[in-house]
């Protein structure tokens, strides 16, 4: 690994990433073997890998476990630079976002000292399995049971839309270890891995062709005593610690994507404007502005959330609202997008191909990110509930 | 909220409570409604009080005998103002105050007029924008008015007699019509452009806080409501077409407070800004701020502009909404909903008046281009 002397100053630590994200990424780009495609698993993974090789993993870790132990202003520097430089976000979102710190914080050091190394050398990737068919929305209705046998469990299940999983080496399940529990006690978090007998990926073909969800079914999986993370019973409450984990910088790279795709926007408009009648050119110009709004109010939320998040006050409902809003204005820009393009949509002429396809996938794939990490019901549900104590539905 | 100074917020708050209730606020209105006279003086013992707590010279800095407070306490206060319905143009005061005693401390128009404010004897603050009939917002027949103009570097400040107003849609402020020309005495400040701007967008950031503040109270309103009436075995806030109206109108009002704190922030007195530079008579250094003036300005107008669209697209569907919660109940006079949507229709119109939702869109659109609000 590469070590750099990362500079302490937050200006001279911001000048700095994004000098090295400029060289590296068009870098990266030029060397890619075939035509770079910013979008497909092996770019994201290819670039991924470059950053965790030159040092730019575990930026939040402790020291001991080859961390840079930076604090999380300047991670969240980081995060944006990184996202500035128009470089994708990588496959191994979960491992270095979620799963590790959850790891750092509920691990023995034995797991720690087995399971650190890969991620932060991006070896080994991780996926979480949490949703099932019958337990979306309503996550404490997970069945997945894991089974007492000795001193290992047996885990038997179906999950499903299980990002990355057909990647993945590994997977944190959440699963029922007490067999007579109801809802949210007696739900374990087990670290599974994915090469083990019984374990079966299924890649599920999304709206846009491609398939980063998948279905993961175990079939008497055994999972040792050691792959239990944390206490038996205690998967609930590290499931939402585990969320909360990415509660200051999550929005980051979304929201600096969110402002570059809305200048993108404002350039349709313009180059549109000749073949526009006044009112339709009014119309657009309005709406654009109107989203204009949105991403400086996320930038405010984003902004809270990580003061909140470095000040260590417990999470709030704010993460709700940031979701919401940030998922349902995107789909708003992308669709204002797809109307200027116009007839492009149907089949670009080559002057507009590259834009078309880039916001045709993007607006297709924007119709998830109302539903993925709690669908807009759920989070007005926990704002309803939570902040303005409504009766709990 | 973002700006909540708890050591400047509480005390006017409690005060509010016990002294500004609808309760109060209702008794007035039967005051008017029975032709009374003393109706046009309705809300004079209030206005007095305020003036004796020294809420008006909030923004007059404390060399100049003010409380020194910058815009985020401002915005603060007002947004109890608007949640307590504060039927007086206390906005208004804080601003112009602000400006004339930084302009001219010691102009003989500018001691009368801190003078009459202190005894609360001054209420009238005419709105003379668009040329043609003057719209006084909020009128108590005895008490002066004033009005601020600005022209080729100069602030015209007039006054002129008192007079009856009377209640539109929101029943609980008299306004009235003045015709142009009916000033007695003023006197004329030089000012330049870019601190009337920056005087121009505090006062309309103030109102905006106040439309948040009457928005706010709103939903608390209907969130109690919700919370209470009961209908199929359970409150109705329990089921979802209440429960995501509500909680989308949370998040409208918390977005719009939001800009609201940042565009405060930015107009802040203590900063480079010109006031301060005047202040200091220091010119050069006026002239080495000018550009960045210029970028802050722009910068300003846009926070401004971003904070009036949300704080209205948030304010009209809240309280629409919290009508609607309420079922038959909201279109009773008992209900206290109506009170927020009428003042809600008043502000609206005053801040509608300057620019239409379109046009602040316009506005966007175009100070957008070269920068982003949010850096």
């Amino acid at each position: 690994m590469n070590e750099q002397v990362l500079p302490q100053d937050p200006p001279a630590f911001r000048a700095y990433v994004r000098a090295w994200m400029k060289t590296h990424y068009a870098q990266f780009v030029r060397d890619w073997p075939a035509d770079p495609d910013p979008v497909s698993l092996a770019f994201r993974r290819g670039w991924e890998d470059t950053l965790c090789r030159h040092g730019w993993a575990g930026l939040g870790w402790p020291s001991q476990y080859g961390g840079k132990a930076l604090p999380l202003s300047h991670q969240a520097i980081y995060l944006e630079e990184l996202a500035r430089s128009g470089a994708p976000l990588g496959v191994n979102l979960i491992g270095h976002g979620i799963f590790a710190p959850t790891l750092l914080h509920f691990g023995t050091e034995a797991q720690k000292q087995q399971y650190l190394p890969g991620i932060l050398r991006n070896e080994t990737i991780w996926c979480q399995g949490y949703s099932e068919p019958g337990a979306g929305s309503d996550l404490a209705a997970v069945t997945t049971r894991a089974r007492k046998v000795g001193r290992d469990f047996v885990l038997d299940g179906h999950k499903i839309w299980t990002s990355f999983a057909n990647l993945a080496d590994y997977c944190f399940v959440l699963a029922r270890t007490d067999p007579d529990s109801q809802r949210h006690r007696g739900l374990s978090f087990l670290l599974v891995d994915m090469c083990q007998p019984g374990v079966r990926v299924e890649p599920i073909r999304q709206l846009t062709g491609e398939a980063e969800f998948c279905e993961v079914f175990f079939e008497q999986v055994i999972v040792r005593q050691d792959c239990l993370l944390g206490q038996e019973g205690e998967g609930w409450r590290m499931a939402m610690t585990a969320a909360s984990f990415e509660r200051g910088t999550y929005f980051i790279p979304r929201l600096v994507q969110f402002e570059r795709e809305l200048a993108s926007v404002r350039q349709l408009i313009d180059q549109a404007a000749s073949g526009l009648s006044a009112v339709a050119l009014q119309d657009y110009r309005q709406r654009w502005s109107a989203l204009y709004a949105d991403s400086a109010i996320l930038q405010l939320k984003s902004r809270r959330a990580l003061k909140a998040a470095m000040s260590g006050s417990p999470p709030g409902p704010e993460g709700s609202s940031t979701k919401v809003h940030w998922s349902e204005a995107h789909q708003r820009m992308l669709d204002l997008a797809m109307q200027l393009l116009g007839l492009h949509v149907c089949t670009p002429d080559a002057r507009h191909q590259t834009e078309t396809e880039f916001f045709t996938r993007a607006s297709l794939w924007s119709r998830a990110e109302t539903v993925l990490a709690g669908t807009s019901e759920i989070q007005r549900n926990i704002i309803g509930e939570k902040v303005l104590g409504l009766e709990k539905g | 909220m973002p700006y909540d100074d708890e050591l400047l917020l509480d005390p006017v708050r409690r005060f509010l409570d016990e002294q500004c209730t609808l309760a109060t606020l209702r008794t007035a209105t039967q005051v008017a409604e029975a032709g009374c006279r003393a109706a046009f003086r309705r809300h004079a013992g209030l206005w007095s009080q305020i003036c004796q707590l020294g809420w008006p010279r909030l923004l007059v800095a404390e060399k100049q005998g003010g409380i020194g407070m910058d815009m985020i306490e401002a915005v603060g206060l007002m947004e109890l103002a608007g949640r307590a319905l504060l039927p007086l143009p206390l906005g208004y005061w804080m601003s112009s105050l602000a400006l004339l005693t930084r302009l001219a401390p010691q102009s003989p128009f500018t001691k009368a007029i801190e003078a009459d404010i202190q005894d609360g004897s001054l209420v009238g603050y005419a709105l003379d924008e668009k040329g043609g009939s003057i719209f006084v917002p909020y009128c108590l027949d005895a008490s002066p008015l004033i009005t601020l103009r600005y022209a080729d570097g100069v602030v015209q400040a007039r006054r002129g007699a008192g007079m009856e107003g009377r209640p539109g849609v929101d029943p609980l402020i008299d306004s009235g019509w003045l015709p142009a020309g009916q000033w007695q005495t003023g006197d004329d400040f030089g000012c330049d452009l870019a601190q009337w701007e920056a005087f121009d967008l505090r006062t309309r950031l103030l109102l905006a806080a106040e439309l948040l503040g009457v928005a706010a109270r709103a939903l608390e309103l209907a969130t109690d409501y919700a919370g209470q009436r009961r209908q199929f075995g359970h409150s109705i806030g329990h089921f979802q077409a209440i429960k995501h109206r509500l909680a989308q109108d949370w998040m409208n009002l918390d977005n719009a407070r939001l800009l609201i704190a940042k565009a405060a922030e930015e107009l802040a007195f203590d900063n480079a800004s010109p006031e301060r530079a005047d202040a200091d008579h220091n010119t050069n250094k006026t002239a080495a701020c000018n550009d960045v003036a210029q970028a802050g300005h722009k910068q300003c107008s846009l926070l401004v502009m971003l904070a009036e669209h949300a704080t209205q697209q948030a304010a009209d569907a809240a309280v629409r909404n919290a009508l609607q919660v309420h079922g038959a109940m909201g279109m009773t006079w008992e209900c206290d909903a109506h009170f927020y949507l009428k003042r809600v229709h008043f502000l609206g119109a005053i801040m509608r008046r300057r620019y239409t939702a379109a046009d602040r869109l316009q506005q966007i659109w175009q100070l957008s281009e070269t920068q982003m609000a949010v850096d």
